[in-house]
């Protein structure tokens, strides 16, 4: 069926593939396939080797029907993560059995959906994907915070690089974190995971990748003695680390999947880099390039973050309180 | 006495569209500093189409044209030193030159960086360029005008284009009450350049898009227009076609609905830095209902009517 001939109750397939970051950055073009076709159901594939995170996250959209997983026929080779190319078959017939068959394989920058859906790319890299918290995972959050009544909360997350990197460059990425401590009412909710998977990747970045993972554990679990307001929220699903995120006035991150998250609900925010990344990858994975901070900057750059930090938790609104939630 | 304004300088380099699409910063550079004068440093070898366009700005407060000690180069560290230290002598430069993409930019501005290359400039036509429009358009009052630019990229390349482009151009005079402004320059300024773009040679591409002209006497020549002339024509336009050029980006900017041609695909580079209305370029080779659907989107935008879409 051609494009221009899709009139009634057809559906679109989106594929949305690689680790939790790539979901959400994937999932910017849902907006532009539902004005496009707004009585179409959106089916999304979930390219990322069955990892629930991923399948969770792309149901979350309002925009979504249904998410269907689909996978890789082997594991795929350094370079060709998140192609087309290695999608098992029977999973590519489903793919292109609906009336239109969307690519989100970051690679690509919407540059086709673009195209096909007749929207300027940049209104597409722009868009912040809606995400739909559920009850459950809301009265979750609620729980979780319940014995920090009055706090106003700053989201921390360092995994991605392992224990060495953390320890490396533990008084730079715990600089803002520290100096918001100093008022008495913050509290940082420290997620980390106990191990992570990511069977999306190649054999060898895979396992580096998850020793990283076991390595960071204890070495974040030590962070959250450093003083009884930050608080460790540890192994979470992915709806219940958005409710809490989404109580956070600031965020403190690296460039990684709840980051991600964090931008997709717009928490105002510093990541660290290590370098500084070409521009593509800017363009592919850091929407929010603005708020990078290298972990080599100048003293007068932290400060300046430090400062939006420090504004965004004491702006005009009322201070957010954990009975607020729900 | 009240003290001088601070001022943020701008440097801004290349061709008519790459001005253009530089100018996509100055609104964030004004929020951020609404205080300051904005002052444009245009390096563009003083062509005055560059400098033109700059000065459409309702944010700028100046444009100064800047130059280099070795014209093949065109980093700062070859701009003459005289311009070189004017420019810094500004509380602020943004360095908009060069395959950055505004990174830099939307960092120093605090801003993200797709809002950035999202964002179309203003341009404001001055009422002498409006009026000067008027009377080149007035014995054409119940006119629906199309704008058109198949300039400065030589004669081969419009030759590649003829089939499609006689295509287009006859359908869109099958509209009734559709006359197509044909704007091009006798001679293309490209001081910038130390070559001629894709070797194009102007006298044949010259005598290329007089034949266009020829087509229809609803099809106006619209030769050797000043910039903000040719901006006041394009802001009566109901649809624009061209190349990926200069005009087209003006086009652009002005929010003309618009499609254009690119000889060849870019690479996925080249498309962000040059393309923001990637989704409107149409290749040589297309398939003829992508063309079909972009001349039912500009006979949308010409007759607002069904049955002009029908007739598509």
């Amino acid at each position: 069926m051609r494009i221009s001939d899709m009139k009634g109750d057809g559906s679109v397939s989106v594929r949305l593939e690689g680790g939790l970051g790539d979901h959400v950055l994937g999932m910017r073009v849902l907006r532009f396939v539902r004005a496009r076709y707004p009585s179409h159901q959106i089916i999304a594939y979930s390219d990322c080797g069955g990892h629930s995170t991923q399948l969770r996250v792309a149901s979350m959209s309002p925009l979504v029907s249904e998410v269907v997983p689909v996978y890789q026929q082997s594991a795929p080779k350094r370079g060709e993560v998140g192609t087309l190319a290695n999608v098992r078959r029977e999973d590519m017939e489903k793919m292109l059995a609906h009336d239109l068959f969307i690519d989100a394989h970051g690679v690509g920058l919407f540059a086709r959906a673009a195209t096909v859906l007749n929207v300027p790319i940049f209104d597409i890299l722009a868009h912040r994907p809606e995400l739909c918290i559920s009850t459950e995972d809301l009265q979750n959050a609620t729980r979780l915070l319940a014995d920090h009544g009055e706090a106003i909360f700053v989201g921390l997350n360092l995994t991605k690089y392992g224990v060495d990197f953390l320890r490396r460059h533990e008084s730079r990425l715990m600089y803002i974190p520290r100096r918001l401590l100093e008022h008495p009412k913050v509290v940082v909710l420290n997620f980390f995971t106990s191990s992570y998977a990511f069977p999306h990747w190649p054999e060898r970045e895979r396992a580096l990748r998850e020793q990283n993972s076991r390595g960071e554990y204890e070495l974040l679990k030590e962070y959250c003695q450093l003083s009884d307001r930050i608080v460790p929220c540890i192994d979470l699903p992915v709806g219940t680390t958005m409710a809490l995120l989404r109580q956070c006035r600031y965020f403190i991150g690296l460039d990684n999947g709840i980051k991600h998250l964090a931008w997709a609900l717009d928490i105002p925010r510093t990541f660290f880099h290590p370098g500084m990344p070409s521009n593509f990858f800017v363009m592919r994975w850091m929407p929010d390039f603005h708020r990078m901070l290298r972990l080599d900057c100048a003293d007068n750059q932290m400060n300046r973050h430090l400062w939006a930090a420090e504004k965004s938790l004491h702006h005009d609104e009322a201070p957010f309180s954990a009975r607020d939630v729900m | 006495m009240s003290s001088p304004l601070k001022t943020v300088s701008i440097r801004l380099g290349g061709d008519l569209g790459e001005h253009i699409l530089g100018m996509r910063v100055l609104h964030f550079v004004r929020e951020r500093y609404p205080l300051h004068e904005i002052v444009v440093y245009s390096d563009s070898q003083a062509a005055s189409t560059q400098l033109d366009v700059v000065a459409l700005s309702p944010v700028v407060s100046r444009v100064i044209p800047v130059f280099h000690s070795d014209p093949g180069n065109r980093g700062l560290e070859t701009l003459r030193g005289e311009d070189l230290r004017l420019m810094l002598s500004s509380e602020q430069t943004f360095d908009i030159v060069g395959d950055d993409m505004f990174a830099t930019a939307s960092m120093m501005l605090d801003v993200p960086i797709f809002e950035i290359l999202r964002r179309r400039p203003e341009l404001v036509v001055p009422p002498d360029a409006m009026q000067e429009a008027s009377r080149l358009l007035r014995s054409k009052r119940d006119a629906v005008f199309v704008g058109m630019n198949f300039a400065n990229c030589g004669a081969d390349v419009l030759k590649a284009f003829e089939p499609r482009l006689t295509f287009v151009l006859q359908t869109l005079l099958d509209l009734p009450h559709v006359v197509i402004l044909n704007v091009f320059a006798s001679r293309p300024e490209s001081r910038h350049r130390q070559e001629p773009l894709w070797g194009q040679s102007s006298i044949e591409e010259h005598t290329a898009l007089a034949r266009l002209s020829a087509l229809s006497d609803r099809v106006l020549s619209c030769v050797d227009l000043s910039i903000p002339v040719a901006t006041a024509l394009l802001t009566r336009c109901r649809y624009f076609i061209g190349l990926n050029t200069g005009i087209k980006h003006l086009a652009w900017a002005l929010g003309v609905p618009h499609s254009f041609f690119q000889r060849e695909k870019p690479t996925l580079l080249a498309a962000l830095r040059g393309m923001p209305d990637l989704h409107r370029m149409l290749l040589p080779d297309c398939p003829e209902r992508e063309l079909n659907a972009h001349l039912a989107e500009a006979a949308r935008a010409v007759l607002s009517t069904a049955r002009a879409v029908e007739n598509i």
